[in-house]
């Protein structure tokens, strides 16, 4: 009995053996590679990444017509752990193949596969080197051949600079906008991101004399900005002024060139009116005095340029209270002055006020104003 | 001393009715003797008009230029204007009813003012507005009680709506991409409102848009609101609060709660003098425009809710230094999207809270912070498969002023501000109200800020660290960055510098190395060795009318591991801009950038360039406008170059006025041709041509 068991066992193994072979001499999928080879997770969170397959084949046929066309096909891509397929991450992708009989060539295949949080939570759990997204490829003329591509857990800096949050908003916060002609107004976009390198972005508009029609926006400006990070990050990066000249509704985005699909960029809508002012839209930057320093006559006030400006303003108030004390005015041509004494008499030393800077065009409208700022006096 | 009275004046204005009815009355002048010529007032008759301080006999240069002008408390010395021997000052829009007061002052040497004469004058109408002095309450008691008392309310109640309405039809297009309605009705406009009754201020804002096609439309109705917010407030001797309802921003940014600006609604109250304030908040995690969901709470599944209380145990007037506490808890579930937002597939449910403290030392030259937050959040919601995480986040700071009291050098001000921190971020901390913190980071942070009068500069230090948990799977890596920058704001040049106008210069640098620290065993990721840096500077100046301005910025990345490729741009800009005359502004800039992928040795270059110009062809009846950009990709990151022009003409029928609708026609259109050099079939060229009729009707009740 043990003779013809392993008689029976030599047989099945030869015939394992020759099927192999068979199959081998038929299919015409040699290799497959994968890029990123690892693929390297994020630990927080769900994780959308770009994967590229490459499938070598050689057309099998020897005779028939010159070139044939084939279909190279993969049914799902599935993650295994330790053996174990945990999840089916992906469907079916294909592509037709057109070669000459003999000839070798790669097809290529590019996919967005997410992994959910609970999955990467368990790739974190396994072993080291146990993960595996896994296809089997094929075409009409043999295969399947399995194509693995590892996966590991890393930190957020691994791999190229990813973008993983937009957030536009303008400056006050608002992400609807109504503006006056001539208002000076800036949007800005805060990112999140994981790891590390050049921005390569662009602030984009649509005008109002497209913007009821159909189209593709003008650049307003590129952006490259080095983003660092030990693994996620945050940015803020404002626009330059956006156009308030004519009345209509406005579209604004922020281009990203990013590697994580699943961020879709947002439109920013704003629309500029002819009327009055009614509020202040934007806010002065100032550079100094810092926020509760000592202000004497000597202090120097110094703040960004506003487009438009006839006049700034500098008011004293009372630590949270309406009324203004005092004020100085300067033409928009001036971005700095200092206070006179009398401005600041009968001002109490010890005591806390604040200040705000504000901007007036030509026909006094209020077009802008800095934080109320905290300061004393000797 | 002397003084002298001016006799009054009656005239009617054009407008404002009764109110229009100016009375002007120099009520009272004091003029100090100070060995200058006399001065007197000549204050102005109508409100637009300027006042003119003049001098019994010609001043000198020094002396003028050592004289002052106060009005209303607003010192307008650098506005004011040489008419002869007299100075003159004329406001940008006009003085306002009310009574008004005028100081002058002559500067000494030692730097200290002297009072050299004062007048006080009265101008019946309209107060200007914003910031101008209401009506005494002596006019209002000459007057019936009755209309006093609907003025009172006028003053204290308004309503002010800005809207435009247009509808465009395009008559001629060419080659477009969609296909929207040829006729499209749209608009938009904001509406304030505001009332004071007693200790209560009610004020609301709101903003709608008009888009009849869908496609184009904010949230796929014709007609919906955007953003608005709704508070009413009461501020009384022993207690004040409110309630607001709508878009809103909760409490101090902090660990837990940060950015989060979005609609809902809380309630807040506290003691008069500020030492404790409750308040209780919901506000969706999503950014939300339209009125489906007008309070933002009717999805339970985007809410979060919870309460702050802050409490300044011994503040007082006089006491900046006073320790702040604040706790905050919330708990909810939501994603965070919407309008402007874009992020994860990720929709958390959970809870955290935090406690701030604040204290300054010595009228705040020394001032520290400690924020700490924990959160237990399940990422993929309580029925997903991913664990609740329980987290904390951490982060104290320092800041002091060198010296109490700025140094005076060469004499301006000067001082420095320090500040050193400590943050960190557990690897799974996420806080649903403040989803844009960075996290997994182990952070000290090191600042300085100096200025010395117009010059500015600072300088930041950073070391941070990732893999906070210790996760054993994962590598440890470093980050250290130091970036600094300089300001300088030059005053207005004069006499021979006089070409130079108002100047201003900046410069900014950055370098970081991010590299491995600790590798696990057995990892099968990627090393980390990559270095960045970049350099930017410029500067521009601003004329009487026309300004310009320039900058060059060059950045390095290099990734020594080769996951990605080493990279050096180089971007440069000049910007001008020239208000011809009152009716012609021109405006030009140039954007050039040249992209170098140093593993490839591959060369994009980008060309960005506009210019146009607004034109006043007819005053207040015949507007051109137009603007051409040009787009070029060039090089080995080639794409399409596209040109792009838009201009519109438009014709003001019936200008609009306060509660009195105008009326214009436009003619524009936009003209975009796209060329690419390796695939000719997306050349294209189109165009889309309409003719718009707006509408636009400003309106405004009460509130003067």
């Amino acid at each position: 009995m043990p003779v013809l068991a392993s008689l029976k066992r030599l047989v099945v193994l030869l015939g394992v053996f020759c099927l192999a072979g068979f199959q081998q001499a038929h299919a015409t999928v040699n290799s497959v590679t994968s890029t990123p080879s690892p693929i390297v997770l994020q630990v927080q969170g769900s994780n959308s990444v770009s994967v590229i397959w490459r499938v070598n084949r050689t057309n099998a046929n020897s005779t028939g017509s010159p070139t044939t066309t084939e279909i190279v096909s993969s049914n799902s891509a599935t993650l295994i752990i330790g053996g174990s397929v945990v999840e089916t991450l992906a469907g079916t992708i294909s592509q037709a193949s057109t070669t000459l009989p003999g000839a070798v060539t790669t097809v290529i295949f590019q996919e967005t596969l997410t992994f959910n949080a609970a999955v990467v939570r368990q790739i974190l759990n396994a072993a080291p080197g146990t993960v595996v997204v896994q296809r089997l490829f094929s075409d009409t003329q043999g295969g399947p051949v399995t194509a693995q591509a590892a996966v590991t857990p890393g930190a957020g800096n691994a791999g190229p600079l990813s973008v993983t949050r937009v957030d536009l908003k303008f400056e006050n916060n608002s992400r609807t906008a109504i503006a006056r002609k001539g208002d000076v107004l800036r949007a800005v976009a805060e990112l999140n991101f994981r790891s590390s390198g050049l921005l390569n972005a662009e602030w984009r508009i649509v005008d109002p004399t497209a913007s009821q029609g159909s189209a593709r926006g003008r650049i307003l400006e590129v952006v490259r900005r080095p983003l660092v990070s030990s693994g996620q990050g945050r940015n803020r990066i404002f626009s330059p002024p956006l156009p308030t000249s004519r009345n209509g509704l406005y579209l604004l985005t922020f281009f990203v060139e990013t590697e994580d699909a699943s961020v879709e960029l947002p439109i920013l809508r704003y629309v500029v009116l002819e009327g009055s002012r009614g509020e202040v839209t934007r806010d002065i930057e100032t550079f100094t005095p810092t926020a509760e320093a000592l202000i004497t006559p000597d202090t120097v006030f110094n703040w960004e340029a506003v487009e438009d400006a006839a006049v700034y303003r500098i008011s004293l108030f009372r630590d949270g209270e309406k009324n203004r004390i005092s004020a100085r005015e300067v033409t928009g041509q001036q971005i700095r002055m200092s206070l006179q004494d009398f401005s600041l008499e009968g001002l109490v030393s010890g005591q806390r006020y604040e200040w705000v800077l504000s901007a007036y065009d030509r026909n006094g409208n209020l077009i802008g104003a800095s934080p109320r700022t905290g300061f004393f006096v000797r | 001393m002397s003084g002298s009275f001016c006799a009054g004046r009656l005239y009617r204005r054009g407008r404002g009715g009764l109110l229009g009815v100016v009375l002007s009355v120099c009520l009272g002048a004091k003029v100090f003797a100070a060995g200058l010529p006399e001065a007197r007032l000549s204050e102005p008759e109508e409100l637009t008009q300027p006042l003119l301080i003049e001098f019994s006999s010609e001043l000198d240069f020094f002396t003028l230029a050592s004289l002052a002008v106060e009005v209303d408390g607003v010192d307008v010395t650098s506005l004011l204007e040489l008419e002869g021997s007299n100075l003159a000052y004329k406001p940008l829009r006009d003085f306002g009813g009310g009574e008004h007061q005028v100081r002058l002052f002559r500067i000494l040497e030692d730097g200290s003012s002297e009072l050299v004469s004062e007048w006080t004058f009265v101008l019946e109408g309209a107060p200007s507005g914003q910031e101008a002095p209401s009506v005494g309450p002596e006019a209002l008691e000459q007057s019936d009680p009755g209309i006093a008392q609907a003025e009172q309310f006028l003053r204290s109640a308004y309503f002010r709506a800005d809207t435009l309405t247009e509808f465009s039809a395009r008559f001629a297009d060419n080659n477009l991409d969609s296909d929207p309605d040829n006729g499209i009705l749209s608009g938009a406009g904001d509406l304030n409102a505001g009332l004071e009754a007693g200790n209560w201020t009610v004020q609301s804002r709101l903003n709608y848009l008009v888009q009849s096609e869908q496609e184009l439309s904010l949230t796929e109705r014709a007609v919906d609101i955007g953003e608005y917010d709704i508070s009413a407030l009461y501020d009384g001797e022993a207690v004040r609060g409110g309630v607001v309802l709508g878009h809103q921003s909760v409490g101090q940014n902090s660990l837990l709660m940060s950015d989060f600006y979005r609609r809902g609604g809380s309630v807040r109250i506290g003691d008069a003098r500020g030492r404790l304030e409750a308040r209780a908040f919901a506000l969706s995690t999503r950014s939300l425009v339209g009125a489906r969901d007008f309070t933002g709470l009717n999805d339970s599944r985007n809410r979060v809710q919870g309460g702050q209380l802050t409490a300044r145990p011994f503040s007082s007037e006089d006491n900046p230094d006073a320790l702040t506490l604040t706790g905050s808890y919330y708990r909810g579930e939501g994603d965070d999207s919407g309008e402007g937002l874009s992020s994860g597939i990720d929709t958390p449910e959970g809870q955290g809270w935090g406690l701030t403290l604040a204290k300054g030392f010595n009228n705040l030259q020394t001032r520290l912070k400690a924020d700490y937050a924990l959160t237990r959040t399940d990422l993929d919601g309580n029925a997903g498969a991913a664990p609740e995480d329980s987290a904390e986040a951490i982060r104290l700071q320092a800041n002091h002023r060198i010296f109490e009291e700025d140094l005076i050098l060469n004499e301006s001000n000067f001082n420095i501000e320090t500040g050193l921190g400590y943050e960190r971020v557990d690897s799974f901390f996420n806080s649903l109200a403040n989803p844009g913190l960075a996290v997994d980071r182990d952070a000290v942070t090191a600042n300085a800020l100096f200025y010395w009068g117009a010059f500015s500069g600072g300088l930041n230090l950073l070391t941070e660290t990732n893999n906070v948990d210790d996760l054993e799977s994962l590598p440890t890596d470093r980050l250290n960055t130091i970036d600094g920058s300089l300001n300088y704001s030059f005053s207005r040049q004069e006499d021979d510098l006089a070409w130079l106008g108002t100047p201003y210069l900046f410069a900014s640098g950055f370098h970081s190395d991010l590299f491995r620290e600790e590798t696990p065993a057995g990892y099968t990721g990627p090393d980390t060795d990559l270095q960045s840096s970049s350099l930017s500077f410029g500067g521009g100046s601003s004329y009487e009318e026309w300004n310009w301005s320039a900058s060059y910025s060059v950045s390095r990345f290099v990734d020594q591991t080769n996951v990605s490729n080493d990279t050096l741009s180089n971007l440069a800009g000049v910007f001008a801009g020239w208000q011809v005359n009152e009716r012609l502004y021109l405006n030009s800039g140039i954007q050039f950038g040249v992209l170098e992928d140093q593993d490839l040795d591959r060369y994009s270059y980008t060309t960005n360039m506009n210019m146009g110009f607004r034109a006043e062809l007819i005053p207040d009846v015949l507007d051109w406008g137009l603007d051409y950009n040009l787009n070029l990709a060039n090089g080995s990151g080639d794409s399409t170059d596209s040109h792009i022009l838009n201009s519109e003409v438009e014709w003001t029928v019936l200008p609009p006025e306060t509660n009195r609708p105008g009326f214009a026609v436009a003619l524009q259109g936009a003209l975009e041709d796209f060329d690419e050099s390796t695939d000719t079939s997306i050349n294209e060229t189109e165009y889309q041509l309409f003719v718009v009729l707006r509408v636009k009707a400003p309106f405004s009740v009460g509130g003067y």
